[in-house]
C-alpha cells in the first residue's frame, strides 16, 4: 500500500511539472481561455477517439483526444474569427455544449465502459496505481505514470529547444515574424503540448482541475518573480508543493485528492496575492498609504515654506489654520504634523505657529525644484 | 469579335523577364520599392495602388493623415499584413527572403510592457533573427546588446524589468533592439510618440548616426512641424499615394491640401512658418560666415 501512496503521490507531482510548463505561457500570451478552450473539448475528444481506437487507457487514445480538442479549439477560433458572435460569449455557448455532448454519448452508447463521469470532471487519482503499464509480463507501474511523465519529460524539452522562439512569439509575435520565426506555427506548436498535457492529466485530474493544473501555478509563480526564466523552476514548484499539501491533507480526511490539491492550490494564491511582498495587496496597500502619507508632508511642507517666504505666516501656519486652508480633515492633519514632526522637518513656537527646521526647508525646496 | 486577352506562356516569361531586368537595373540604388501595392482589411482599402520607393541611405518620413494606412504600408513590407495585389521588393528582390535586411520598431504600444523580462533580455531579442533557430545568445550578443544600449543611454537600466521605465525610457530601448539587429533597413512606427524632448533628440541623433553610416530609415511620422527639420525625404499618403521625394518637394501647399484636405491649411501656414524659420537661420548662418 506504501508503494501505491508512492506512484499516486509521484503520478500527481508529474501533473503538476508537466501542466505548469505551458502554463507559464499561457497567462503571459493572454491565452488562458485556451486551457478552458481545450479541457471542455478533452472529454469529448477522448470519446470521440474511444470509437475509433476502443482501448481506453492506451497512448493512443491521448493522442487521437490531443488531435480533436486541438480540432475543437480550431473550430471554436474559427466561429471567433467571423465576428459574428463575442468571444467569451462563444466560449459560453461552445464549452457546455462540448462538455454535454461527451456526456450524454458516455451515457448512450458507452455506459459499459469504465469512463465515468464523476471521474471525467474531477478525475479519480486513487484509483491510478490499478491500471499498470506491462510489457512482455513485467509490470512497470501505473500507466497514467507513464503517460503523463513522458508528457512532463517532452514539455520540458520542447520549452528547452525552443525557449527562445517561444518567449520571443509570445512577448512580441510582429518582432518575431520579422525576425523569420514564424511564431504561428510556434504558438501552434504550444496549443499541441497544451492539448496533449490536458488529455493526459484529463486521466489524473478530470477536466476541470486539469484548468488549474495548468493556470495556477503559473499565475502564482508570477508574483514571485520578474525574470521569465524563474517562471519555469517557481511555477513547477509551486504545484509539487501544493500537490504534496493537497495530498497529506486528503489523506488524512479521506476525500478526494484532486479536489483537495486545488483547494490547496487556491489557498496558497489567495496567500500570495494578499501578503507576497512588494506586488501583494496587502504590500501594495501599505505602500500606496506610505506614498500618500509622504505626499501630504510634502504639501505641508511647501505649504508652510510659501507662506513664509510670503510673511503671513502667522495666518496661515498656525496648527488651525492649516487644516483649514489646506482643506484636510483635522484628524489627517494632525497625524501629517505629528509625522513631519517625528522625522525633524517642522516645529511648533509658542505662539502655536508651525515654522520649517533646516531638514524641512531642503526637502520643500527640493520638491520646488524638480 | 474574338479577343486574346493572353499572349503565349512562352511570349510571357519572356516579356516579365526583361521588364525585371529593366526594373532591377532602375533600381539599383532603391532599398525598397512597391508596385501597385493594394492592402484591404475586410475589403476596405487601406492602401490603394500604391507605387514608392525608398532609395538607399535616405532619411525618410512617411506621413499622412490619422487612418492614412502608413502603419499598414510598413506591416505590408513586414509581411505582417497580407497585400491583395501589387509587389513589394527589397533590395530588387522580392521582399519574402529579403525581410532580414529589415529591422522593424512597432509602436510601444504593441507589446505587454508587463512581461517579466529585463531590459537586456529585450535588447538581445534584436540579435535572435542572427542567431537563427534554437541557438541562444552568447557573450558577443550580450556585448551587442550592451553596446546598442550605451548608444541610447541606457545602459545602466540593463537588469530593470521593462515594464518599470518611462514611455520614453521604453521607446530608447526599442530603438537599441532594432539598432542590435544590424539590418540595413530601418522601419519605424511613430518613435517619437509619448516621448519628451531630450529623447526625441537621443532618437533622431541616433537615426542621423544610421543614415550617416550608410542605412536607409523610414519613419511613420506624425508632427508636420518637425518634417523638414529631421528628415530629408518624404512620403506623403492618404490610402494613395499624394506625393514622394526630397522633403521641400513633397511637403507643398498643395500636396498637403490633397492629404489632409481642409484640416491642412492650419498645418501647412505652420510648415510655411517652420521652412521660414529654417530659411532665417540658413541665411544668418552664411551672414556669420
Amino acid at each position: 500500500m506504501i508503494n501505491a501512496q508512492m506512484e499516486i503521490i509521484l503520478t500527481v507531482c508529474l501533473t503538476a511539472i508537466a501542466c505548469a510548463i505551458p502554463g507559464v505561457f499561457l497567462i503571459f500570451r493572454k491565452m488562458s481561455a485556451y486551457s478552458c478552450d481545450i479541457n471542455h473539448s478533452v472529454l469529448l475528444g477522448i470519446v470521440a477517439a474511444f470509437f475509433f481506437v476502443q482501448w481506453i487507457d492506451s497512448p493512443a487514445i491521448v493522442f487521437s483526444a490531443g488531435i480533436v480538442a486541438i480540432v475543437a479549439v480550431l473550430f471554436v477560433e474559427k466561429i471567433n474569427k467571423t465576428r459574428l458572435a463575442k468571444k467569451d460569449a462563444i466560449a459560453g455557448i461552445v464549452h457546455p455544449f462540448m462538455l454535454s455532448a461527451a456526456v450524454i454519448i458516455i451515457s448512450m452508447f458507452a455506459s459499459r465502459v469504465s469512463i465515468d463521469i464523476d471521474a471525467a470532471l474531477l478525475g479519480e487519482l486513487a484509483f491510478t496505481p490499478l491500471n499498470r503499464l506491462q510489457i512482455m509480463g513485467y509490470n512497470l507501474g501505473p500507466m497514467a505514470l507513464w503517460q503523463i511523465g513522458g508528457l512532463a519529460l517532452l514539455n520540458i524539452i520542447f520549452t528547452f529547444i525552443f525557449y527562445k522562439e517561444l518567449k520571443l512569439s509570445i512577448f512580441d509575435s510582429g518582432f518575431a515574424t520579422t525576425a523569420g520565426f514564424a511564431p504561428k506555427w510556434i504558438i501552434y506548436g504550444l496549443m499541441v503540448m497544451v492539448s496533449f498535457t490536458s488529455v493526459a492529466a484529463f486521466e489524473v485530474a478530470g477536466s476541470i482541475m486539469t484548468a488549474g493544473f495548468i493556470i495556477g501555478p503559473a499565475v502564482i509563480a508570477s508574483y514571485f518573480t520578474k525574470r521569465f526564466r524563474n517562471l519555469f523552476f517557481i511555477a513547477p514548484a509551486v504545484g509539487v508543493i501544493s500537490c504534496l499539501l493537497g495530498y497529506k491533507s486528503a489523506y488524512l480526511f479521506g476525500i478526494s485528492i484532486a479536489g483537495m490539491i486545488m483547494t490547496v492550490m487556491g489557498a496558497i494564491f489567495f496567500l500570495t496575492f494578499l501578503f507576497v511582498p512588494g506586488m501583494g495587496v496587502v504590500a501594495k496597500t501599505i505602500n500606496k498609504i506610505k506614498l500618500k502619507m509622504e505626499f501630504s508632508i510634502n504639501i505641508l511642507l511647501v505649504h508652510l515654506w510659501q507662506h513664509e517666504i510670503l510673511g503671513d505666516s502667522a495666518r496661515k501656519n498656525s496648527v488651525d489654520s492649516v487644516s483649514v486652508y489646506l482643506n484636510w480633515k483635522s484628524d489627517f492633519t494632525e497625524s501629517i504634523i505629528k509625522q513631519s514632526m517625528n522625522e525633524q522637518l517642522l516645529g511648533l513656537n509658542t505662539e502655536g505657529v508651525l515654522f520649517l527646521l533646516p531638514n524641512g526647508k531642503i526637502r520643500a525646496q527640493n520638491i520646488l525644484e524638480r | 469579335m474574338n479577343i486574346k486577352l493572353f499572349t503565349g506562356k512562352k511570349q510571357r516569361h519572356a516579356n516579365k523577364r526583361a521588364v525585371t531586368m529593366l526594373e532591377y537595373l532602375r533600381r539599383l540604388d532603391v532599398a525598397i520599392h512597391t508596385e501597385d501595392l493594394t492592402v484591404a482589411y475586410n475589403n476596405e482599402p487601406a492602401l490603394w495602388d500604391i507605387d514608392m520607393e525608398i532609395p538607399k541611405g535616405v532619411l525618410m518620413a512617411i506621413i499622412g493623415p490619422n487612418g492614412a494606412g502608413k502603419t499598414t504600408l510598413l506591416e505590408a513590407i513586414l509581411g505582417l499584413v497580407k497585400p491583395n495585389a501589387g509587389h513589394i521588393h527589397i533590395f530588387g528582390k522580392p521582399s519574402k527572403k529579403q525581410r532580414k535586411f529589415i529591422a522593424y520598431l512597432p509602436q510601444r504600444t504593441n507589446v505587454d510592457w508587463d512581461f517579466p523580462i529585463s531590459v537586456l533580455d529585450m535588447v538581445l531579442m534584436g540579435t535572435y533573427s542572427s542567431l537563427g533557430w534554437i541557438m541562444r545568445p552568447n557573450s558577443a550578443s550580450r556585448r551587442k546588446a550592451l553596446n546598442a544600449l550605451k548608444m541610447v543611454d541606457m545602459d545602466e537600466f540593463k537588469d530593470m524589468q521593462i515594464g518599470e521605465l518611462s514611455a520614453s525610457q521604453q521607446q530608447k530601448i526599442f530603438l537599441a533592439r532594432a539598432l542590435v539587429q544590424d539590418a540595413d533597413v530601418f522601419l519605424m512606427d511613430e518613435p517619437f510618440q509619448g516621448v519628451d524632448q531630450a529623447t526625441e533628440k537621443t532618437i533622431i541623433n541616433t537615426l542621423r548616426t544610421l543614415r550617416d553610416n550608410g542605412k536607409t530609415v523610414a519613419v511613420v511620422h506624425y508632427d508636420l512641424q518637425t518634417v523638414t527639420e529631421y528628415f530629408d525625404w518624404a512620403l506623403l499618403l492618404n490610402v494613395r499615394r499624394i506625393a514622394a521625394g526630397p522633403v521641400k518637394e513633397v511637403l507643398t501647399e498643395e500636396n498637403l491640401h490633397l492629404a489632409y484636405g481642409g484640416k491642412s491649411s492650419f498645418l501647412s501656414m505652420e510648415h510655411t512658418i517652420t521652412s521660414g524659420r529654417v530659411k532665417n537661420q540658413a541665411t544668418a548662418e552664411k551672414k556669420d560666415v
